[in-house]
């Protein structure tokens, strides 16, 4: 009931700052916009009246495109790079929104404005820092154990093995590092909660609470995150099939595909705040006491 | 003891293969038979070693007195780092690596004797020889010295006892756990040219060093090869099985006859299973990994259509089998390779069906059979005589089979035809001036052999293709294989054919012959580049101002201009040193099209012309029949650009931008 509870609960908390995430999302596409549109000039003048190009606009041309890049790699490359440093960026980005959404959601009675937000995010953004730094290092030294346990075990099944065997392994591999990045992200999002609602300095206890509450509760966390896993996986095959339907071969349709795209790009974000919505949720519901639990608070 | 039983039982199977091959029916010969062979081998199958003997018999086909006889000992080069293969490889072929700790890993074949009929005992005749680099501890050649002169058109019987140790797989051949794939596996003699054969001037032997970037040269001849291994072995081999012979200790020794071939290999492991199929009169086996059975149809779909290919477009496949082997995932070394009427192919548990690399390599292994194994070019000297000829017709039947621009690939939204890959195999090099394509394979500088060998020589010949037409082409193929299936062709024998064919189907069209067309693109390193440079549509105005005329001083004004008219000037480039004729496609705003023929020889061409209409575009070969153009993007250009691919590839970026983001974020 928890979960249900949880997770219906959870987007409402999402919808309720939609504008935030609306805000969220417009300063994600400005980003990305400030690589794109520098990126579309440049590609025009190297190539803008060469017909050959055009063949790209109504379907992959292998030939267009390799002549492409032996002449232009090297401009497309340095844009390639620049990606990774946007990345970095949206990392600390996202650590200081999160904090404001999470004011939010303790603050909705009195209309999460803008202003709340922001004030929010400044305020948490030191202790959230610090708290994914301490994520981080914990994902590094649980991941390297693995690593090394299972590049072993391939490396000795190598010399003699099949492929369905290895890749069993590998798929074994795969499956074992997400389930303790998943284990650890749900920890980490619990812990946010509590940093927010408790307003704790305390980071690494806040941790350390945050993994006995998560593990003492994994029946009941792992099918919540699974279900919001499952919308997200359906929202991108919806996505998916439209993009394949729309084509993009001509100027409307590119159109068509851009809204498209930015509507899977929205979605993602309100799939983010789903997520710290129902952690919020949950962790409200635990904290409430049964009216058996009150009366003996009361008798006592 | 155990030796001495093991020796008599090998010279009595020499003894049964021998009169066999003696009683075999004796259909004409295809070839000059100068190399035959008789050969039992036994393979001991934990140690990976192949006790063996070897009855040669070779013939002198020339009119000198040969002194001593060249043979290749391929196995040697795996023998330690200091061999010319191990040196010039770095360890590696097609990036598998040896494993240098491993004393298994390491392999050679060693003589322990040679006796002529008579029972003369030549072995220590022998000596390591290094002809193309002088590395002494090089020893995949040696030299036999006879104890007479053999005289032209004599015959000499060699009794060759020799023991192969099978390297560990990583460069085609040897083991990996109870798989073997024994190729050049025992002594062959080099090709004794004379002056007839390819460019010999005298005769003297052609028996190279085994470099990183060769392949292989020999002889045809029939080859009676009798394999003795534990039952439990399914084998695959060369030539037609002619028997199973069950032996009480255990082993099962299989006796196979190839007739007219260059070279023969075997494989055996406890794992094939066998599919049998048929086209025509010929049989098709494929030896299956277990984990690859469902990927049986396209093994014999892709031998199919190219069986039916080559059968249509070149000439008849002239052996009664072909096998093709699936090497499980620790041997692929030993995949991607040829053999006459034997052929490695190479695959993956759930390769897609959109991932044609199963029938690409299928197909052009198989071409082999005709690009080496028919047209026995030296692929020591000559590489691209085999593989780029034979990369040529892979793209041919792929891109029929599986779509011009699919043939290759198409998956998940990328697609690529064969021939487009083998072109971007040149096209992308980023020194596609590093050398010509005519030089010996381990005269290639780093990275140019596969490039150079194989997609330029390809990419050459589509462009022979463009400009002769496929018809002209294909009876220039088909002439070249009829003249020369058998024998030992080179590059002057080709284009001799060429020029034969071009004149008698196009007089004069492209001048006396093609030698223009070789000198620049098999003979030169420089590219065939030619450009769109310009467009100009200039208004003609009409006069303004005072003239002088007859009635005297008069004013003149432009007036309105209804229907002005235009002097449009297209200019093209020819920045690449290569000249070729190329088709100059103009159009103009009213839809009209005029098609311009340009020699290609100047650095620049106008083509100008006068008009109520603009020119609106204008492309450079517009049927896209010179692909040796190493940039198509800069061949066209058009007064009326379209914004909307780009604004495509920009959306793309921002999507995948904005996508990459989101995905980092969940770190935290």
């Amino acid at each position: 009931m928890n979960t249900l509870k949880s997770f219906s609960g959870g987007f409402r908390k999402a919808a309720d700052v939609k504008k935030t995430i609306a805000v969220i999302y417009f300063i994600t596409l400005l980003l990305g916009l400030a690589l794109a549109i520098p990126f579309e000039s440049q590609i025009s003048k190297a190539a803008g009246s060469r017909m050959q190009i055009y063949s790209l606009l109504k379907d992959f041309d292998f030939t267009a495109y390799g002549d492409f890049m032996n002449f232009h790699s090297e401009l497309v490359n340095s844009f390639l790079s620049v990606i990774t440093w946007f990345a970095v960026f949206y990392i600390l980005f996202t650590i200081f929104f999160t904090g404001g959404i999470l004011r939010q959601f303790t603050h909705t009675e009195l209309h999460p404005g803008i202003r709340n937000f922001f004030s929010g995010s400044a305020e948490f953004f030191s202790r959230f820092f610090r708290l994914a730094f301490y994520i981080l290092l914990l994902q590094f030294a649980c991941f390297l154990p693995i690593a090394i346990i299972f590049s072993i075990l391939f490396n000795a099944m190598q010399k003699s093995s099949a492929e369905p065997a290895l890749f069993t392994l590998l798929a074994v591999w795969f499956s074992v590092h997400l389930l303790v990045f998943l284990l650890l992200t749900i920890v980490s999002d619990f812990a946010k909660v509590r940093i927010v609602k408790k307003d704790s300095e305390k980071v690494w206890m806040e941790i350390k609470t945050s993994f006995s509450f998560v593990i003492k509760r994994l029946h009941k966390l792992l099918p919540l995150y699974f279900m919001i896993i499952a919308v997200f996986i359906a929202g991108t095959a919806v996505y998916l099939a439209g993009d394949s339907l729309i084509g993009a071969y001509n100027n409307p349709t590119v159109l068509l595909m851009l809204i498209i795209q930015q509507i899977y790009i929205f979605f993602r974000l309100f799939i983010k705040t789903w997520i710290l919505g129902s952690v919020y949720m949950f962790e409200s519901v635990q904290e409430e006491k049964s009216p058996a639990e009150l009366r003996e608070e009361y008798v006592n | 003891m155990l030796k001495k039983q093991a020796a008599c039982i090998l010279i009595l199977l020499v003894i049964f293969c021998s009169s066999i091959s003696a009683g075999m029916s004796d259909k004409e010969p295809l070839s000059p038979r100068i190399a035959n062979y008789t050969i039992s081998a036994k393979l001991d199958a934990s140690r990976k070693i192949i006790n063996g003997q070897e009855i040669l018999r070779w013939r002198n086909t020339s009119n000198n007195r040969i002194e001593e006889m060249q043979f290749h000992l391929y196995l040697n080069a795996f023998k330690n780092n200091r061999s010319t293969f191990m040196k010039e490889s770095g360890g590696q072929l097609r990036s598998i690596y040896i494993d240098t700790d491993d004393k298994n890993s390491w392999g050679f074949i060693d003589i322990y004797s040679v006796k002529k009929a008579d029972g003369t005992d030549l072995t220590s005749g022998i000596r390591y020889i290094q002809p193309d680099d002088g590395n002494a501890e090089d020893q995949t050649v040696i030299s036999l010295q006879l104890d007479k002169p053999l005289d032209p058109g004599e015959e000499i019987t060699l009794n060759i006892g020799f023991q192969s140790k099978l390297p560990r797989i990583f460069a085609r051949t040897g083991f990996a756990e109870n798989y073997f794939f024994a190729g050049q596996w025992f002594p062959k003699p080099g090709i004794y040219e004379y002056p007839g054969i390819r460019y010999a001037e005298k005769g003297m032997w052609n028996c190279h060093q085994f470099h990183a970037n060769s392949e292989f040269y020999a002889d045809f001849g029939v080859y009676d090869v009798s394999i003795t291994l534990p039952s439990d072995y399914i084998v695959g081999a060369v030539g037609e099985l002619q028997k199973i012979q069950k032996n009480s200790d255990g082993t099962t020794t299989h006796i196979y006859r190839a007739e007219d071939v260059v070279d023969f290999a075997w494989t055996a492991s406890q794992r094939f299973i066998p599919v049998e199929d048929k086209w025509q009169d010929v049989k098709i086996i494929v030896l299956l990994q277990p984990e690859h059975f469902a990927q049986a149809g396209r093994h014999i779909i892709a031998v199919k259509q190219a069986l039916s290919y080559f059968d249509k477009h070149l000439g008849k496949y002239p052996y009664p089998t072909i096998t093709i082997v699936d090497p499980p995932l620790n041997a692929l070394g030993s995949a991607g390779m040829e053999y006459p009427s034997l052929i490695t192919a190479g695959t993956i548990w759930g390769l897609p069906e959109g991932i044609r690399f199963l029938e690409m390599v299928t197909v052009h292994e198989f071409g082999h059979n005709y690009f080496m194994g028919l047209l026995a070019s030296n692929e020591f000297e000559e590489a691209f005589l085999d593989e780029g000829f034979n990369q040529y017709y892979e793209t041919r039947i792929m891109d029929q089979a599986y779509g011009r621009k699919t043939g290759y690939i198409d998956f998940w939204g990328f697609r690529a035809g064969d021939f487009e890959i083998s072109r971007q195999m040149y096209a992308a090099m980023s020194n596609p001036k590093i050398a010509e394509i005519v030089r010996p394979a381990w005269g290639y500088s780093a990275g140019g052999y596969g490039p150079l060998s194989y997609g330029k020589t390809a990419v050459v010949l589509k462009t022979l293709e463009g400009l002769v037409g496929i018809k002209t082409m294909d009876e220039i193929m088909k002439t070249y294989f009829e003249r020369w299936k058998f024998r030992h062709p080179s590059l002057k024998d080709f284009i001799s054919v060429v020029n034969e064919i071009t004149n008698k189907n196009h007089g004069t069209a492209f001048g006396s012959g093609m030698d223009w067309f070789f000198s620049q693109t098999f003979y030169g390193s420089d590219i065939c580049d030619y450009k769109l440079s310009s467009i100009k549509n200039n208004k003609i105005v009409r006069l303004t101002g005072y003239f002088e005329g007859k009635s005297g001083r008069q004013f003149s004004s432009k007036g309105k201009e209804d229907n002005p008219e235009y002097e449009s000037v297209v200019t093209a480039a020819r920045i690449g040193e290569i000249k070729l004729p190329v088709d100059v496609l103009v159009h103009f705003e009213d839809g009209r099209e005029v098609n311009e023929k340009w020699d290609g020889q100047s650095r620049t061409k106008e083509f100008r012309y006068k008009g109520r209409s603009k020119v609106l575009w204008a492309k450079i070969d517009p049927a896209e029949k010179i692909p040796l153009d190493i940039d198509r993007i800069n061949n066209s250009m058009t007064t009326e650009p379209e914004g909307g691919v780009f604004a495509k590839y920009a959306a793309k970026l921002l999507f995948w931008l904005e996508n990459v983001m989101l995905s980092f974020s969940i770190l935290f």
